[in-house]
């Protein structure tokens, strides 16, 4: 039955555009409508109202989308870890030479990545140099070195220091290592231990702040000729790297 | 930005026809992974800036959507989705630009020397121009107008719904805002 209030018509009439009206409904709708031009125009207004309000409601779809693409798009560009790939084309008849004249200009980013790649390995590895200690023991058992003669023994005065410095150097207490590393290399001991003392040496000069005994102790073991304890290059690196820092930040 | 697996013409074509929202998203999804690349190309090696580019992806994506669903756009006439939202990229842009006294000589004989996707792109650029005018007056309704009369429209919820979404006392208090909301926006669409 038709409303009889403005309102309540107006929603009898989206009823039947939005196909909700029961069949019996529907042709009773149609019917008034067959009688009545005025109401023949309004849903003909209707519909036209139905149709901008969609596009409305797509218009803001697509708006939302696109925002959210170009935010990720951003993201991707920021952090470089991927590439957006080029569409890939179909051999659709028409689209060839479309996509010929229209080549895409996106440069690809290999350069780019490849530069970010290179200084974020370049920060981790300064990070690397700066910031993990320098080995601060020898990790050679006395055996192993080859130690034979009993007077080589730990329990003698050079090696007692040799010990005891490379524990304070352990426990962070460079300037307490300082003496006893002194004390060894005074000592008449294997050439091995007067050069692990010099390189602990410079390692606890370095960490007491003592830059240019440091430098000075790196740069003598650089230029000896046997130098008897293996220093690693790597800890080389670090020392050379945390000294110019020091010399830097002081 | 997620992979979209299927984003062949056929499937965003069927995306676009669906009445499942989810489908429709992802259509446009796809649209803008697979195809929006070279439209923005286009708009920036022809006078166009960023903005501009971005500005015509969304106005193109709307246009194609319209095609598809008025049929101006099947995917079995040969011409393939890019292809198409290309020819109207084009038009659109060129119009623009048009409009902005820089059009360049070899712009404008590309124009006049478009191929078979260009068919219908035209009556298809025209018809979003009234469109266009009826949307700036349906957005100078107020923010509440529109948000009954777009709910409804897109959520497909009942009155009674939008009632208790809106706050509104009842049902019938929320059938007559509606219909005010409506005899407004018809007066502003009023010729």
């Amino acid at each position: 039955m038709r409303p009889n209030t403005p309102p309540e018509e107006s929603e009898w009439i989206d009823t039947y555009l939005n196909n909700q009206l029961t069949a019996s409904g529907k042709l009773e709708f149609e019917a008034e409508m067959a009688c009545d031009p005025a109401l023949q125009t309004e849903v003909d207004i209707r519909r036209l109202l139905h149709d901008v309000i969609d596009e409305y409601n797509l218009q803001a779809e697509i708006a939302a989308i696109h925002a959210e693409m170009m935010e990720e798009e951003e993201e991707v560009q920021l952090t470089e870890t991927r590439v957006i790939p080029m569409p890939v084309s179909r051999p659709v008849p028409g689209e060839h030479s479309l996509r010929e004249q229209l080549l895409p200009v996106e440069r690809p980013l290999w350069w780019k990545r490849a530069a970010s790649i290179a200084a974020a390995a370049g920060g981790i590895w300064m990070g690397y140099l700066s910031f993990t200690p320098i080995t601060s023991h020898d990790g050679v058992s006395h055996i192993m070195r080859g130690a034979k003669a009993k007077q080589e023994q730990p329990s003698s005065f050079c090696y007692d220091n040799y010990y005891l410095g490379q524990e304070h150097l352990s426990n962070k207490r460079p300037g307490e290592a300082i003496p006893h590393f002194e004390q060894v290399t005074d000592c008449e001991v294997r050439p091995y231990f007067k050069d692990a003392s010099k390189w602990f040496l410079a390692v606890a000069c370095l960490q007491a702040g003592q830059t240019d005994r440091a430098t000075t102790l790196l740069n003598e073991i650089r230029q000896a000729a046997d130098f008897q304890y293996p220093v690693t290059t790597v800890d080389l690196w670090k020392m050379e790297w945390q000294l110019r820092l020091a010399r830097l930040t002081h | 930005m997620n992979q979209i697996s299927d984003c062949t013409d056929e499937a965003i074509v069927n995306g676009i026809l669906s009445d499942d929202r989810k489908a429709l998203n992802t259509a446009i999804r796809c649209l803008y992974d697979r195809h929006t690349a070279l439209l923005k190309d286009y708009v920036r090696r022809n006078s166009g800036s960023s903005q501009d580019a971005d500005d015509v992806i969304q106005v193109v994506i709307l246009n194609f959507i319209k095609a598809v669903r008025s049929e101006q756009y099947r995917p079995l006439q040969g011409v393939g989705v890019g292809a198409f939202l290309n020819t109207i990229c084009k038009r659109h842009w060129l119009n623009a630009l048009s409009q902005r006294e820089r059009v360049t000589l070899r712009e404008t004989e590309y124009y006049e020397t478009d191929d078979q996707a260009s068919e219908g792109v035209d009556e298809l650029l025209e018809q979003r121009e009234e469109m266009e005018h009826y949307l700036r007056q349906f957005d100078r309704l107020g923010e509440r107008c529109k948000q009954i009369l777009t709910a409804q429209r897109r959520d497909g919820l009942s009155m009674k719904e939008i009632a208790d979404l809106m706050g509104f006392e009842n049902e019938r208090v929320a059938i007559n805002e509606k219909f005010k909301c409506i005899q407004k926006l018809k007066n502003l669409l009023k010729p």
